[in-house]
């Protein structure tokens, strides 16, 4: 099938006051029957790079290859991939049917008429549509709707799927359903395939991995494991992971083979074989960490275990999500966020006593952004080893 | 697997062979030809001629008379009527064509079941063709078989018939009542067609604020409609001044020039009278009028749409 | 409350409007509204029902003063006179006579077939020109931007503020300068011209609504850019399409000023033909209100198609419905 080659892509448009640069020398590999997602805020660059691989929009400079080939002068329609749209595209004059055979139809394949019909049932069986092959898609619900899109995808067996932002206009409920679907989709017909998002969730959930991108930029490009535990920089950091992550400047200083770091008149102990490449002069950096790592202590007193940072505090806010609850607490440096399961213990104005393990702790260089701590996970002792293989 | 373009058909393969460039004004030249030919130059053409003494009989005689024309429409001794005609002509028959036409959107869209239906019956004046129209409204006003004679006569307010088509002081009114019949179904139109682009949610909200429905309608439905209003407010006084076959159906300007409006005026003068450079410094002078609406039309409609 | 009302709902009547909260008020806004529907109905549909009925009297009865609301004997005298005319005016009385043995003497020989025949040629070829020249232009003025543009939609809107009168005198030098006077082709080709910027305007809106999404679907299908003109654009336009041709096509049905001055009398078409048909049988108005309905089918079964069309077309698209 297809290797996907992104090699220093930019694209700029014309824009009222100069150009835009709307992708900015993006270079990416997405090995053959991988599944790539391209995340991140909207006005990223993420769609224009998704229409620059399907052709609907060319380079401006650098090259897109399949399998080695250069296909930046190649036009859509002859490019052989797929795509399933936000708004979902169905031709709203054809029946579904129609929509699933057009491009068969429009190939030049050497399908017979019935050939085609066998097909289009064959793929409309798969995904559960058989008894609305004579409907308009003007009749049809949303998930019906998502799955012709689906289908018409599908049925053409492309070298690559791409999907732009296809879950959007689905209710919750079903995004989450088809989201397991689309991943099973893939890996069974182990379709090469890109999958644009601006939900971090739904990224982490679908994708064999994923790449960041940030005002034209790629910020990352990594398994979603890697991507949550040791992100490249803060703004990956913050992108993923929900509720947002909690950030306090902090100071960092070296104390033999470990450093000591500040931060809200808190002091821990980190080794220094968990720290990467530090530079020599770093002394001012961002302290991060996820609302899931901090956990109450009974007490400031009697703590055992780690060595982690122990933080008092007034509850503020608790919001319940059913079996745990987001908790606002307030200290005298801002507010910490921290999600807990035993929240029926704890009243809003109680004072509360947090902690975390410094393993589970991100430090960022202050003015570069760039990480030199990530997040190991415990059972591991390892960077990122859980998830890479 | 190779990649060569499938431009399967002949006509694809013609048109790649143009500059892309070019190609979208390939694509608007045929309009903008025809326009431009049978429209545009015309105008030009009248400017030109109106400058000439030209004969209808001999228009390949013509004689270079430079403001003549104009001046004689200035001395002209049916000028006068002509202008107090269209102007009354315009102005009534716009102003009242408005006022009936939004209470009929108004109806329409408040008050009339099945809409679409209602709204297709009330469009029937507008589209039929205008001939039939007017003959129509000629027919109720005639002399003795008039349906309207017998209804003044019947609530008293004439004694006997009136031949109110051929009384040089009344001989314009039927016509003005035959356009408003038929313009204001045009702007009923419209009416209900802004009344049904108003979110119904506002209406809910304006309640809650403790409105009126006076006060909705004044405070909400009006604002909003204003472009619309606009809109069809300069689309009743373009329809208006150069409408032709009322009067000239009903009453072919006459008697005299009692009901003679400006393009009934510049048809007797080239085609009755056969005096085409008189007749193209008349239509010059609608142009200027014309010219003035559709620059007014055009910035309302720009607020409208933004850009094009 | 403070008062001595012992209506416990009085606070909540304050902001009273009389015309709306009291029974007075309310009996005089029903009365009021019922008042206008009735006038404005009568005002727009009377007009309508006299033409209906007269065409549907008697020469006699037409002639009776005062008029009759509603036919005292229901006849077909006025269409049979006009189809009399028409076949003894188009030379087929001899044919009838010897087939039918029906003898047609009619007073007055205007052929209205003829002049339904002309004004369909006239009105189709309008349409075509006016849909095709229309629709090009429309896709392109909506997709692309280029130099130019604004002029040109300024210069469409503002061409349809000016046909017509304003432009008849230049516009017989010009047919005459073409040597196309008393033509068909004149007619088709002006009428081509007042309606394309009629289509542009119309057509333009429907494809500034158009989704982008399926363009690109259909280039991922593998459509050629004419493929995806052809399969899914055109498919997809097909309704305005149609509205836009109606559109034309009533303008060129209806439109006098023109007709009247840059015809013959053998080649008129429906409007210059009518007139002289009203000024021939003025005496006789069973006859013309039954010309004028045959006349007027067209025109009504076009307007039921293009209902939904109608304000978006006739504002060059300022509003949409």
């Amino acid at each position: 099938m297809t290797r996907l080659e992104l090699e220093h892509v930019t694209k700029r448009f014309d824009g009222p006051s100069g150009d835009i640069v709307a992708v900015n020398d993006l270079s990416l590999e997405v090995d053959d029957g991988d599944f790539l997602v391209l995340l991140g805020p909207s006005g990223c660059g993420k769609t224009t790079t998704l229409r620059m691989i399907g052709g609907l929009e060319e380079p401006t400079e650098g090259d897109v290859t399949f399998d080695g080939v250069r296909v930046n002068d190649v036009k859509a329609r002859n490019r052989d991939v797929a795509m399933v749209f936000q708004d979902f595209a169905l031709y709203p004059h054809m029946t579904v049917g129609e929509n699933l055979g057009f491009g068969l139809k429009r190939e030049d394949n050497g399908l017979a008429e019935n050939e085609i019909d066998e097909r289009v049932a064959e793929v409309a069986e798969m995904l559960e549509i058989g008894d609305l092959l004579d409907k308009k898609p003007s009749s049809l619900s949303g998930g019906q709707k998502q799955r012709v899109a689906l289908g018409r995808a599908i049925v053409r067996e492309p070298r690559l799927f791409l999907f732009d932002e296809p879950l959007a206009n689905l209710d919750a409920q079903l995004r989450k359903t088809m989201r397991t679907e689309i991943d099973e989709l893939q890996s069974r017909m182990g379709i090469t395939s890109a999958y644009v998002t601006h939900n971090q969730e739904e990224a982490m959930t679908i994708a064999d991995e994923i790449a960041i991108l940030n005002d034209g930029t790629l910020q990352q490009h990594d398994t979603p494991a890697r991507i949550f535990n040791s992100p490249n920089n803060l703004f990956v950091a913050q992108f993923v992971g929900s509720p947002d992550m909690n950030i306090f400047d902090g100071t960092m200083t070296e104390e033999g083979e470990r450093y000591r770091v500040e931060f809200a008149g808190r002091s821990f102990h980190v080794p220094r074989d968990l720290f990467e490449d530090v530079a020599e002069d770093v002394s001012d950096v961002t302290i991060g960490f996820r609302p899931q790592d901090l956990f109450r202590e009974a007490s400031t007193e009697g703590r055992q275990g780690h060595a982690g940072p122990v933080i008092d505090s007034e509850i503020r806010v608790i919001e319940p999500l059913g079996t745990d609850a987001i908790v606002h607490a307030e200290i005298d440096e801002g507010t910490l966020t921290s999600t807990l399961t035993r929240f029926h213990e704890i009243d809003e104005g109680d004072a509360a006593t947090f902690t975390i393990a410094p393993e589970h702790i991100y430090v960022f260089e202050r003015d570069t952004e760039r990480l030199i701590k990530g997040r190991v996970d415990t059972e591991t002792d390892e960077v990122g080893a859980v998830m890479s293989d | 697997m190779s990649y060569e373009s499938n431009a399967h058909s002949p006509y694809e393969r013609a048109i790649q062979r143009v500059p892309e460039g070019l190609r979208v004004y390939l694509a608007v030249l045929p309009v903008t030809a025809l326009v431009g030919l049978f429209i545009l130059y015309p105008i030009a053409r009248a400017i030109y001629t109106s400058f000439f003494e030209r004969s209808l009989l001999h228009p390949d005689q013509s004689t270079f008379i430079g403001m003549g024309n104009y001046a004689n429409i200035w001395s002209s001794a049916q000028i006068h009527q002509v202008i107090v005609n269209t102007v009354l002509w315009v102005v009534v028959g716009s102003g009242i064509a408005i006022v009936i036409g939004f209470v009929l959107g108004w109806l329409l869209y408040e008050k009339l079941p099945y809409v679409s239906v209602a709204s297709a019956i009330v469009l029937i004046p507008w589209v039929l063709p205008r001939v039939v129209g007017a003959s129509i409204w000629q027919f109720m006003f005639s002399g003795s078989q008039g349906i309207i004679n017998e209804l003044l006569v019947q609530l008293g307010v004439v004694d006997d018939y009136v031949v109110m088509l051929g009384d040089p002081s009344l001989s314009l009114w039927p016509a003005i009542v035959g356009m408003i019949w038929r313009l204001a179904p045009l702007f009923a139109l419209l009416t209900l067609t802004s009344f049904q682009g108003i979110d119904e949610h506002l209406y809910e909200a304006a309640r809650m604020d403790g409105a009126t429905p006076w006060e909705a309608f004044r405070y909400i439905t009006l604002p909003l409609m204003r472009y619309n209003l606009a809109i069809g407010f300069l689309l009743m006084l373009i329809y208006n001044i150069r409408n032709f076959s009322m009067v000239w159906v009903m009453t072919k300007g006459g008697p005299g020039y009692s009901s003679t409006t400006l393009p009934v005026m510049i048809y007797r003068s080239a085609f009755v009278d056969f005096n085409i450079g008189f007749a193209s410094a008349l239509s010059v002078m609608l142009f200027v009028v014309l010219l003035v609406f559709s620059y007014y039309y055009i910035k309302v409609y720009d607020r409208v749409q933004g850009e094009f | 409350m403070s008062t001595e009302t012992t209506d416990p709902t009085e606070e909540f009547r304050e902001n009273q409007s009389w015309l709306f909260d009291t029974t007075a008020g309310v009996y005089l806004r029903k009365t009021l509204v019922g008042l206008v529907t009735a006038g404005a109905g009568l005002f727009v549909l009377f007009p309508l029902y006299w033409l209906v009925v007269t065409a549907f009297k008697t020469t006699a009865e037409i002639q009776q003063i005062p008029p009759t609301i509603v036919p005292q004997n229901w006849s077909l005298q006025g269409f049979s006179v006009v189809i009399e005319s028409s076949i003894q005016a188009g030379g087929y009385q001899v044919f009838f006579e010897n087939t039918l043995g029906v003898t047609i003497t009619s007073a007055i020989d205007i052929n209205v077939l003829q002049l339904v025949f002309n004004s369909l040629k006239v009105s189709v070829g309008a349409g075509l020109i006016a849909v095709a020249f229309g629709t090009v232009a429309s896709y392109v003025l909506s997709r692309r931007d280029f130099r130019g543009k604004n002029v040109l939609m300024s210069l469409f809107l503002a061409s349809l503020m000016f046909p017509g009168t304003a432009i008849m005198v230049p516009e017989w030098e010009l047919i005459n300068m073409l040597d196309l006077y008393n033509t068909h082709v004149a007619l088709v080709l002006i009428y081509g011209a007042m309606t394309a910027p009629f289509v542009v305007w119309l057509m333009k809106g429907f494809f500034d609504d158009f989704p982008g999404s399926i363009i690109d679907a259909a280039r991922m299908d593998q459509c050629s850019p004419y493929e995806t003109f052809r399969y899914v654009v055109v498919p997809m336009a097909r309704n305005s399409l149609i509205a836009s041709f109606i559109f034309a096509f009533l303008l060129a049905w209806n439109e006098l000023v023109f007709a009247l001055t840059l015809l013959g009398n053998a080649k008129y078409t429906v409007p210059p033909g009518l007139l002289t048909f009203v000024q021939g049988f003025n005496t006789q108005w069973n006859v013309v209100a039954a010309a004028s309905i045959l006349v007027s089918v067209p025109v009504l079964l076009g307007l039921a198609y293009i209902q939904r069309y109608f304000v978006q077309g006739l504002t060059g698209g300022a509003i949409k419905g």
